[in-house]
C-alpha cells in the first residue's frame, strides 16, 4: 500500500490526542483511509442523547475532494436519505482544501442542530418536515430512540 | 496548413461578416472558431479599451473585473465610477491601498498547512494580499482542481474571499499555453450555450462554430422526425471539417438526421453480425488470394493473376466501367429459394440480408475514407518535393501552385462522405420510380470518386520512380475530377432534397 | 491507488446505475430501497439481438456478502436461462464463467452483467435453445 500522505497521519494524530467533544473517529487497523466515526445528537435537538454511527474514507485525492461521510444508524432527517447519505455543501460544491476531518464532522453535528428541509435529499423525510414540523420532530425523537440510544 | 487556406478561401460571400461563412443549401450563417480567436475576439479584445477608461487600475485586476462583470466592458467601468471599492470587493481584490496583491516568495523552514510538509530548504510559496500561504504543490492542484468550472479562482481558505489573478494561475500551473482560466471559461461557456456553439465531432478536432443566423430553426429538432432534409444546418469548423449543426454529427447529407439516428442505432444494435464481414480483407474472386486493402480506391488489382474487380460487390471491374454501375443497387430477388423455412424466417433473413447490403457499402466508403487520407497524407509529402523542385526552377512560386491538390483532397473526402450516407439513405428509402434516378446519381458521384481515388494511388505507389512528374501530367485530370465530385454531389444532393419535398422520395422507418 | 471501502464502492455503483450512466443493455439497482447494508441487488439483462436471446429481458439477483469486492459478488438468474455458466436452478457456476473465477477488486456489478451478456453473443452459445420466454426457476 501506498505511503500515508503526511497530511491524513497529522490529521489523525490530532483526532486521537485532541478530540471534538463529542464526536470520535478512529482508522480502520487494516485500512488507514476509513475511519469509524460517532457523533453524539446535539443535546437541544431531535437527536439527543442519541450516539450516531457513521464511516468516513478519505479518497486519494484527499485533501483536493472531500471526504466521503454515510450515517450507518438510520436517522430521520430531511438531508440524509435511507442509505445514510448527507446532503451537506461543504461535503460537495463548498469542499475546500483548508478544512479537515475534524471541521467536516462538526458540520455534519451542526447539521443535526439544523435540518434544512428545502435543500432535501431525503424527499418524502423533507416533505413531512414542511408539512408538519412538530410531528416530524417527534418521529425523529422516535427513532433517536429506537436506533441511536444504546440500551444498557 | 488547411486553416490558413481557410482564411484565404473564396467561399465567403462579400456581404457577409468577417470570418463568418454561408451554407451551401440554405442561407444559414456561421462562425468558426478556434478557442483561441474566440478567447481573444470576444474577451481579451475589450482590455485596451478599459485600460484607456482606469489607467489607475493594473491589467490583472482588470482582467478580474472584466470576467466578473461577464465581458461586458461598460459594465466595469460604471461600476468603477459607481463606487469602486465594492467592485473591488465583490471581484475578490484587495484596497487600493494596498501594496501589492499577490507574491511568489521563497522562505526557509515553512510547513505547508494544507500538505503538513515540512519544507526544511528553502521553498516557493503563494500568497494573496491576505498573506495565506501555502506551497506551490498544493496550489497547483487546487487550481488543477477547481479550474474546469471556468470560474475565478480564490485563496484556498475559505473565510478568504481573494481572487488569484489570470496570469498566476498560468504560472502555478507551469503551462507553456497562457490563459488556462480563460480558456476553461469558454470551454463551460460554449457547452453550455449548445443553441448557438457546437464542438466539431471530428475525432482530435478542438475548434467550434457559432450559429449566427439559423433560420426556420425551430422546424428541425433532433427528435422531430422531419423529412425535410433543405434545412439542415451544415457548417464547418476552422479545419473545415463540415457537420450538422442540428444533430452535431459529421455532415449527413443527404439524410435527415432522425433518420442517421436510426440508422447509428441500427449499426450498434446488429454489429455483433456485421461484425464477420471485415471491410478490409477479402479474397480475389477469381484465384482466392487474400488480398488486403490500404488505400481508398476501390478498383482492385489482384496482385497474383491481375484480375481487375471491384472492392464492394467482387464483380468483374470492367462491367463497372462498359456498362452501367450497378453494384450499389440491392436486388430484392432471391425469394424463390426453395428451402421449407417458414415465412417469417425467410422475411427476417431477407432483411438482414438488406441491411447487409446496405450496411456493408456505408462501410467501405468509411473505411475507404480512412484509406484515402493515408494516401493523402503522402501525396503531401510528394507535393513537398514538388514544391521545393519547381522553386528551384522559377521563383514567386506561392501555395497556391499546389492549391489544385489540396482541393482534390477535400473534394474526395466530400465525395466518399456523401457517398457512404446516400447508403444509409437508401436503406430507409422506400421503392419508387425515382429511386432509380436517385441511383444513378450515386453511380455517377461513385464513379468519378473511384477515379479519382486511383489517380491519387497511382501517384503515391511504390513502383512510381517519378511521383512528380505524375502530379503534373495529371493535374488537368485532377483538377477536372474534383470539379466533377463537387458538382455531382451537389446535384445528388439538390435532387434528393427536392423529391423529398415535393414527396417523390419517402422513407419507410 | 488506495482501497475503496465496500461501502462506498457500493454506494459509487449505486450511484452509476441510478443515474443510468452505464450501458442501455443492462440495469441494476438495490432490490430494498433501505437496506443500508447494500447486500441484495436486482439486476435486468436485454438479451443480444441476432441470438435467440433476441427481445428477451432475464432477471438475476446479486448477492454483495461483506467480503465484496475482495470476494466476488454470487449471481443468480430468476429468469430461467440455458447457458453453461448457468445450473439448474439459475446460479452462475463460478469455475465456469471467466470474471467471477479471476475476480479483480476493479470489477463491478456492470462487469459482471455485461459479461455474461457477451457470454450469451457467444457462438457456442447464441443458437442455444432456450426454456420459454419469461419462465422462472
Amino acid at each position: 500500500m501506498a505511503t500515508l500522505p503526511k497530511r491524513i497521519i497529522k490529521e489523525t494524530e490530532r483526532l486521537v490526542s485532541d478530540p471534538v467533544p463529542g464526536i470520535t473517529a478512529s482508522p480502520s487497523d487494516d485500512n488507514l483511509r476509513y475511519f469509524e466515526v460517532t457523533i453524539d445528537g446535539p443535546s437541544l435537538s431531535p437527536y439527543a442523547n442519541g450516539k450516531f454511527q457513521l464511516e468516513l474514507y478519505l479518497p486519494d485525492e484527499y485533501p483536493m475532494c472531500a471526504p466521503k461521510v454515510r450515517f450507518l444508524t438510520k436517522i430521520y432527517h430531511p438531508n440524509i436519505d435511507k442509505l445514510g447519505r448527507i446532503c451537506l455543501d461543504v461535503l460537495k460544491d463548498n469542499w475546500s482544501p483548508a478544512l479537515q476531518i475534524r471541521t467536516i464532522l462538526l458540520s455534519i453535528q451542526a447539521l443535526l442542530g439544523a435540518p434544512n428541509p428545502d435543500d432535501p435529499l431525503a424527499n418524502d423525510v423533507a416533505q413531512e418536515w414542511k408539512q408538519d414540523e412538530q410531528k416530524a420532530i417527534s418521529v425523529a425523537k422516535e427513532w433517536t430512540e429506537k436506533y441511536a440510544v444504546s440500551k444498557d | 496548413m488547411d486553416g490558413e487556406l481557410y482564411e484565404s478561401s473564396a467561399e465567403a460571400s462579400p456581404v457577409l461578416d468577417v470570418g463568418c461563412f454561408m451554407s451551401e443549401f440554405n442561407d444559414k450563417i456561421y462562425h468558426p472558431w478556434t478557442l483561441k480567436s474566440f478567447i481573444k475576439g470576444k474577451y481579451l479584445s475589450k482590455m485596451p479599451n478599459l485600460q484607456n477608461h482606469l489607467p489607475q487600475v493594473s491589467y490583472d485586476d482588470l482582467l478580474i473585473m472584466l470576467q466578473y462583470k461577464k465581458w461586458q466592458s461598460e459594465e466595469v467601468i460604471n461600476s468603477y465610477f459607481d463606487n469602486p471599492d465594492q467592485l473591488l470587493k465583490a471581484c475578490g481584490l484587495p484596497f487600493k491601498w494596498q501594496e501589492s496583491n499577490n507574491t511568489f516568495d521563497l522562505i526557509n523552514n515553512f510547513t505547508c498547512p494544507i500538505c503538513c510538509e515540512d519544507y526544511i530548504e528553502p521553498t516557493t510559496v503563494y500568497s494573496l494580499a491576505c498573506n495565506h500561504k501555502y506551497c506551490l504543490q498544493c496550489y497547483n492542484s487546487y487550481i488543477s482542481n477547481s479550474i474546469l468550472s471556468g470560474k475565478l479562482i480564490k485563496c484556498i481558505e475559505p473565510s478568504c474571499a481573494l481572487t488569484i489573478p489570470h496570469r498566476d494561475i498560468d504560472r502555478i500551473l507551469k503551462v507553456e499555453e497562457p490563459n488556462q482560466l480563460l480558456n476553461s471559461y469558454a470551454k463551460s461557456f460554449i457547452n453550455q450555450s449548445t443553441d448557438q456553439f457546437k464542438w466539431c465531432p471530428s475525432t482530435d478536432c478542438v475548434s467550434f462554430t457559432e450559429m449566427i443566423k439559423n433560420y426556420n430553426a425551430d422546424d428541425i429538432d433532433e427528435d422531430y422526425e422531419s423529412n425535410d432534409i433543405s434545412n439542415i444546418p451544415i457548417v464547418s469548423c476552422i479545419e473545415r471539417h463540415e457537420f450538422c449543426f442540428n444533430c452535431n454529427f459529421e455532415n449527413h447529407l443527404p439524410c435527415p438526421c432522425f433518420v442517421v439516428k436510426l440508422w447509428i442505432k441500427k449499426c450498434q444494435d446488429d454489429s455483433e453480425t456485421a461484425h464477420w464481414m471485415d471491410a478490409n480483407t477479402h479474397n480475389c474472386p477469381r484465384c482466392e488470394t487474400s488480398i488486403e486493402k490500404n488505400g481508398g480506391c476501390n478498383h482492385m488489382t489482384c496482385q497474383k493473376c491481375r484480375h481487375q474487380f471491384c472492392w464492394i460487390c467482387l464483380g468483374d471491374w470492367n462491367a463497372h466501367n462498359a456498362g452501367f454501375y450497378t453494384c450499389n443497387k440491392f436486388k430484392d430477388g432471391d425469394t424463390n429459394s426453395k428451402d421449407y423455412e417458414d415465412k417469417k424466417a425467410k422475411e427476417s433473413r431477407i432483411s438482414l440480408k438488406r441491411y447487409l447490403h446496405f450496411y456493408k457499402r456505408f462501410a467501405i466508403h468509411e473505411s475507404s475514407m480512412r484509406g484515402d487520407l493515408l494516401t493523402l497524407k503522402k501525396v503531401h509529402e510528394v507535393t513537398k518535393v514538388y514544391m521545393e523542385d519547381r522553386k528551384n526552377q522559377e521563383k514567386n512560386l506561392s501555395w497556391n501552385d499546389v492549391q489544385f491538390l489540396s482541393d482534390a483532397i477535400r473534394a474526395l473526402i466530400i465525395g466518399r462522405k456523401a457517398l457512404k450516407w446516400t447508403y444509409c439513405f437508401a436503406f430507409y428509402l422506400k421503392n419508387g420510380n425515382f429511386t432509380e434516378i436517385f441511383e444513378s446519381n450515386q453511380d455517377f458521384l461513385s464513379k468519378t470518386v473511384e477515379d479519382l481515388s486511383e489517380i491519387f494511388e497511382k501517384i503515391i505507389s511504390k513502383k512510381n520512380r517519378n511521383k512528380v512528374e505524375t502530379i503534373m501530367q495529371e493535374k488537368n485530370r485532377i483538377i477536372n475530377l474534383s470539379d466533377l465530385i463537387i458538382s455531382r454531389k451537389r446535384s445528388l444532393i439538390e435532387g434528393a432534397i427536392v423529391n423529398v419535398n415535393e414527396d417523390l422520395l419517402r422513407f419507410n422507418t | 491507488m488506495s482501497k475503496v471501502p465496500r461501502n462506498f464502492k457500493l454506494l459509487e455503483e449505486l450511484e452509476k446505475g441510478e443515474k443510468g450512466l452505464g450501458a442501455e443493455s443492462i440495469s441494476y439497482g438495490l432490490a430494498n430501497q433501505d437496506d443500508i447494508t447494500m447486500t441484495y441487488w436486482n439486476g435486468t439483462i436485454l438479451g443480444p439481438p441476432h441470438s435467440n436471446h433476441e427481445n428477451r429481458i432475464y432477471s438475476l439477483t446479486i448477492i454483495c456478502d461483506e467480503t465484496y469486492p475482495d470476494k466476488p459478488p454470487k449471481v443468480r438468474f430468476t429468469t430461467k436461462i440455458n447457458l453453461p455458466c448457468v445450473d439448474s436452478e439459475g446460479h452462475v457456476i463460478i469455475s465456469n464463467f471467466e470474471t467471477l473465477k479471476n475476480w479483480k477488486r476493479s470489477y463491478t456489478m456492470e462487469t459482471v452483467l455485461l459479461e455474461l451478456r457477451k457470454s450469451m453473443a457467444l457462438a457456442t452459445n447464441k443458437k442455444l435453445p432456450q426454456p420459454v420466454e419469461n419462465s422462472t426457476y
